[in-house]
């Protein structure tokens, strides 16, 4: 899918998988198993989204994880779930808004 | 362990900051009075399940700080030290549920702080024991209350409309007896149960939310629909991202299965009113109130 290699161009980006809400696999790049890494980002953001409704908190809009080597982020846009590798423990500055803004632009062409 | 979680409640945005530990067990919690024991157990289970699928795809993972439309949630992993079933390895966590006027530096700093003494605490305590929140007389619960200071009078003793304006924002959720809060242990059922089919077939729905996960409640017109939005956006400057809960529930108290009407504006205003503690923040919100409906 392209929008993943355009992402994947991103700073600090070693890889990407998009999934569905559900944890379908959609589509991956560079990620060795994409279809687990669209699973676990799936179940990970519904019991999160669970525990962000009952404290009130609204709808989920992205997690970021740090590890001691490297770091993550998970961004839902509409429906789906993109999941990032990152080669730092946070991600570069703007990144969320940045892969937002390629995703936009790509549902607005293909609305188009 | 609560001078501990005070700390991180002190940083601008923190609503409440809690510790759990595997299979999501509540260890000690701290934060505004709206956060109860059972609403963060909940929460804690639900964490708990995240936090386990999430090791299967980074096992290392130390922190993980989730966005939400109205807030975020930070967690902190820490503690592997043995104190677990058998022996084993016991992850915990240090939570914080925060506004989104929150300063994520600031609180980074205070939360790598708190799991530094947190983490000391844990591997000072020989052999290792799970922290009981009903054992620690710093960290009261709703089985135990807090001893009341000296000179003050003890929580037991009031009655409940004295013991609702005593109690201040920053009280620990759990001293608050269980009969003064029905609503809480009410409150994780109905955000659960399959809305009623009454509900489901009416067209206007409201959640305040746009999450997907958001339980609607019918509504019977777009005015409906605005004095609702009005309504939590008002009771938010006093209870924070509770306020939509707050709302759904004084809506389903009063309306039951009929849509929420605008006719049904006062009752479920004083309802609302009603879920505020202090008896000033009260005042302010019916200031606040009369100026919106002028």
């Amino acid at each position: 899918m392209e929008i993943l290699k355009v992402i994947s161009e991103l700073p600090g980006v070693e890889s990407s998988v998009l999934g569905d809400a559900d944890g379908g696999l959609i589509d991956a790049l560079d990620e060795p198993d994409g279809e687990a890494t669209a699973a676990v980002a799936g179940f990970t953001t519904h019991k999160l989204s669970e525990a962000g409704e009952i404290l009130g908190l609204g709808a989920l809009e992205s997690v970021n994880v740090q590890s001691s080597r490297a770091g993550s982020a998970v961004i839902h846009t509409g429906r789906c779930l993109l999941t990032l590798r990152l080669a730092s423990k946070s991600p570069a500055p703007g990144l969320e808004e940045r892969v937002r803004g390629i995703i936009e632009g790509s549902s607005e062409s293909t609305d188009a | 362990m609560r001078d501990i979680l005070n700390d991180i409640l002190s940083q601008a945005g923190v609503q409440a900051s809690f510790v759990f530990g595997g299979e999501g067990r509540l260890m000690g919690f701290h934060g505004n009075s709206i956060y109860t024991e059972q609403l963060l157990s909940e929460v804690s289970v639900s964490l708990s399940s995240a936090l386990d699928a999430l090791g299967l795809i980074d096992e290392a993972w130390q922190s993980a700080t989730v966005r939400f439309g109205d807030g975020f949630l930070i967690l902190r992993q820490f503690g592997d030290n043995g104190g677990g079933e058998g022996g084993t390895p016991e992850r915990h966590v240090l939570a914080v549920v925060a506004d989104p006027s929150l300063n994520r530096s600031f609180v980074n700093v205070a939360l790598r702080v708190a799991v530094q003494r947190l983490q000391k605490r844990l591997e000072a305590t020989d052999p290792p024991q799970p922290i009981d929140t009903g054992s620690l007389p710093s960290f009261p619960t709703a089985a135990s209350p807090a001893p009341a200071p000296p000179g003050t009078t003890s929580s037991a003793a009031l009655p409940p409309a004295a013991l609702a304006i005593e109690s201040s924002r920053m009280m620990p959720a759990a001293s608050t007896p269980p009969t003064l809060d029905p609503f809480a242990a009410k409150l994780t059922t109905d955000l659960v149960s399959p809305m009623h089919p009454a509900v489901a077939a009416s067209s206007l729905t409201w959640s305040g939310s746009s999450s997907p996960t958001a339980t609607p409640i019918a509504v019977a017109s777009i005015a409906a629909q605005d004095f609702l939005a009005d309504l939590t956006e008002d009771l938010a400057r006093f209870v924070g991202p509770m306020a939509k809960v707050f709302v759904k529930e004084c809506v389903r108290a009063h309306c039951m299965d009929r849509p929420f009407d605008i006719h049904d504006g006062s009752a479920v205003e004083e309802a609302v009113r009603q879920r505020i503690e202090a008896a000033d923040d009260r005042a302010h919100f019916e200031e606040v109130r009369g100026k919106t409906s002028r």
